[in-house]
């Protein structure tokens, strides 16, 4: 049990990187004109990295989606009012959400999570039941949650994937759901990278641009609001950040911290890796971005975090569709280093 | 609709008469039905657009996630005399050899993606054994001639590569295929389809010429004069498709174009691989206009020329991961977002459904 935040940073080592010759030559001895593969072989390379081996095994993938709710939602910043949140959670738990079919696509698992939803949900079957709180409180008007339960979360989330290492899981995939979302996300990417939050406030789930100058005019005052708890990272995510955000950065310290890659959703998805990251650089080597997200400010940040992600679909939906299917490229990539012929076992000269 | 057994016996032309223009009547309905899925409205992205094509293709409101084919061509270019690749001729046989076996990167993301792969032999320069496993056996002629000194085939030549592409494409439509995708092998084949770019968009050889397995920057210039070269000796057959992809093409990219042309003709969609591939597909194309809306670009190839193609017309593909191999590849990669955007049209619960969680006025936007 990382029972707490400073043991679980503790854990993490940056990724070594000790076999790359020996990854490289593996790659260039597949029968095909060296790096030809183009990102697939970057992404095997990568992989292999952080698992720290020359034989990579892919079987158990598995995507987290965590839920929570979000006080900032009463200020009406979003096409949806917040029982959403808790519908979408029952329409997941069912098997319809766009993550459930396209993890059932990518031959991935989908779990779950209540972090934070603003409902008692009883004991669904399927649901991971980690409530810190019913939904934070709104960001406008002061912290969304205190230093202790951004802290609970975000262990949450590490012992997930602490639970799920243990299961044998070869990757984790982030998702989320929550009412309001892009909103703490982009408070949060304005706190960090930083930059003014119009350029990294977006129209979410679709709203119109009355509705987004406010969104920019909440974020604005959120800021200024909790400005003396914008010091530290985890005071930050306190203050501006959501519980699903919160807990998806849990997931990705814990997987850092067992040796296993992250497929890092959308813009949500980044928030919550970029506060990892904020807690503990060494993480970044442990992630995957799978895909640009259509939301303005997903670009700004991949950017100033020098990643590429693996698509550019236009989509914007979160819950870890994206994710989804970005894993499926991760599985290509480990079929292609696995299964292909070698030059060297082929007697192909090229 | 042609039956099952017509293309073998029919011409060019009168394949070009079965194709029709995708129809649009559905568009309306379809982006109806998208937006009544539990989602909000246009959040999937280009998945959404995805379905919408290939409802509009396949004229349905439900298309299928049926059997999924790529086909792989093999064949030899007769411009490898001119010393514009890096490998030997021989690697073609070696990497058909290969694919039959199942060792090759097409083999390995098409089982991945969940598609079946053939491999057609339409011109490799090599006696195949006659019952070789995997290998489907259509040879045209044992590579094409040296196109630097003249037509790389004759028209004819070319026309029996683009039937045998169709005849495949149907056979396996007949079997219940839903999507087809391209793929291709053949040394010295970045040269061809340099030369059929420049021909057919038109734009200047430099553009469209890369470094195709790995040339380095000397060869990379003389492999931009052996095709004007070649665009020069066969100057007078440029002016017609046919002509153009006879003269500077390659047996398997017309193999190609023809696959494209037959799935058309069926109303089939197909993925298109990398540059290679494209060439194929702009040669189908200059055929036959109408079949550009049957066509998925599944990547942006990292040789440089397939920039300029996809600019051209204003495509662009649903990948972009620096790949470079060809043989089908970037199409088994495309092939699973094709079919991870049907499933979430036919599995997602709707707004409309009463049982569904999400109420439909909960989540409408306030235009």
């Amino acid at each position: 049990m990382q029972n707490t935040l400073k043991n679980l940073l503790d854990k993490i080592e940056p990724v070594s990187r000790e076999l790359e010759t020996q990854i490289q030559a593996h790659l260039d001895d597949l029968t095909h004109p060296p790096g030809s593969l183009g990102r697939l072989e970057e992404t095997a390379m990568h992989y292999c990295l952080i698992r720290q081996t020359l034989e990579p095994k892919l079987e158990k993938k598995r995507i987290y989606t965590f839920a929570a709710d979000h006080g900032v939602a009463e200020e009406n910043l979003s096409i949806a009012p917040k029982e959403v949140t808790q519908q979408m959670v029952l329409n997941m738990l069912g098997g319809g959400a766009g993550v459930n079919v396209l993890s059932r696509h990518a031959g991935v698992e989908n779990k779950v999570v209540d972090i934070g939803v603003d409902h008692d949900f009883g004991n669904p079957p399927g649901l991971i039941n980690c409530k810190v709180r019913y939904g934070t409180a709104n960001i406008r008007k002061g912290p969304a949650m205190s230093f202790k339960e951004a802290e609970q979360a975000i262990l949450a989330g590490a012992e997930l994937a602490r639970e799920a290492a243990e299961e044998g899981t070869d990757i984790l995939g982030t998702g989320e759901m929550g009412i309001a979302n892009t909103t703490p996300a982009s408070a949060l990417f304005a706190a960090w990278l930083p930059t003014d939050a119009e350029t990294v406030t977006g129209r979410g789930t679709g709203i119109n641009d009355e509705q987004l100058a406010r969104k920019v005019e909440v974020i604005r005052e959120a800021l200024e609001t909790n400005r003396a708890a914008l010091g530290d990272p985890l005071s930050t995510l306190a203050a501006l950040g959501g519980l699903e955000i919160a807990g998806i950065c849990g997931l990705c310290l814990g997987a850092a911290a067992a040796r296993i890659p992250v497929m890092v959703d959308g813009f949500i998805s980044s928030a919550g890796a970029f506060a990892a990251i904020q807690l503990k650089p060494e993480v970044k080597d442990y992630l995957f971005f799978s895909h640009r997200s259509a939301e303005a400010g997903h670009k700004i940040f991949l950017g100033c975090i020098d990643s590429e992600p693996l698509l550019d679909l236009g989509m914007r939906l979160g819950e870890g569709t994206g994710a989804a299917l970005a894993i499926n490229l991760i599985d290509a990539s480990i079929k292609i280093y696995n299964e292909m012929a070698t030059f060297s076992g082929a007697g192909i000269k090229l | 609709m042609i039956s099952g057994t017509g293309i073998k016996n029919m011409t060019l032309k009168e394949l070009l008469k079965e194709i029709q223009p995708v129809q649009t009547e559905l568009r309306e309905t379809l982006l109806a039905q998208i937006d009544d899925l539990a989602h909000p409205p246009g959040s999937l992205g280009r998945l959404e657009e995805t379905v919408v094509r290939i409802g509009m293709i396949t004229n349905s409101l439900e298309p299928e996630t049926g059997r999924k084919v790529i086909f792989t061509f093999g064949a030899d270019h007769g411009v490898w005399d001119e010393d514009v690749s890096t490998q030997p001729q021989s690697v073609t046989t070696e990497m058909v050899e290969t694919m039959c076996a199942g060792n090759a990167a097409i083999n390995i993301l098409a089982r991945q993606s969940g598609a079946e792969n053939r491999i057609v032999d339409v011109g490799v320069n090599s006696d195949f054994p006659e019952n070789m496993p995997n290998l489907i056996q259509r040879k045209i002629r044992k590579g094409t001639a040296n196109m630097a000194k003249g037509p790389a085939m004759t028209e004819a030549e070319a026309e029996q590569a683009v039937m045998v592409g169709a005849e495949l494409a149907t056979e396996e439509i007949d079997k219940g295929a839903t999507l087809l995708g391209t793929g291709e092998m053949g040394i010295c084949n970045t040269t061809a389809s340099a030369a059929l770019f420049a021909a057919l968009l038109p734009c200047p050889v430099e553009a469209v010429t890369g470094r195709g397995s790995g040339v380095n920057n000397q060869k990379l210039k003389h492999k931009a004069e052996v095709i004007k070269q070649a665009l020069e000796a066969n100057h007078e057959c440029l002016e017609t498709p046919m002509g153009a992809l006879a003269a500077v093409g390659g047996l398997e990219i017309a193999a190609i174009a023809g696959m494209i042309l037959g799935a058309a003709s069926r109303k089939v969609p197909v993925v298109v691989d990398g540059f290679i591939s494209s060439a194929g597909a702009l040669a189908a194309c200059r055929l036959c206009p109408a079949v550009a809306d049957y066509l998925f670009y599944s990547h942006r190839s990292a040789e440089i020329g397939h920039s300029v193609f996809l600019e051209h017309f204003g495509h662009r593909p649903l990948l972009d991961l620096d790949m470079r191999l060809g043989e089908g590849t970037g199409a088994a990669l495309a092939m699973n977002i094709i079919e991870g955007a049907l499933r979430c049209y036919l599995e997602m619960p709707r707004f409309s459904d009463t049982n569904n969680a999400v109420s439909p006025c909960t989540i409408e936007p306030d235009t």
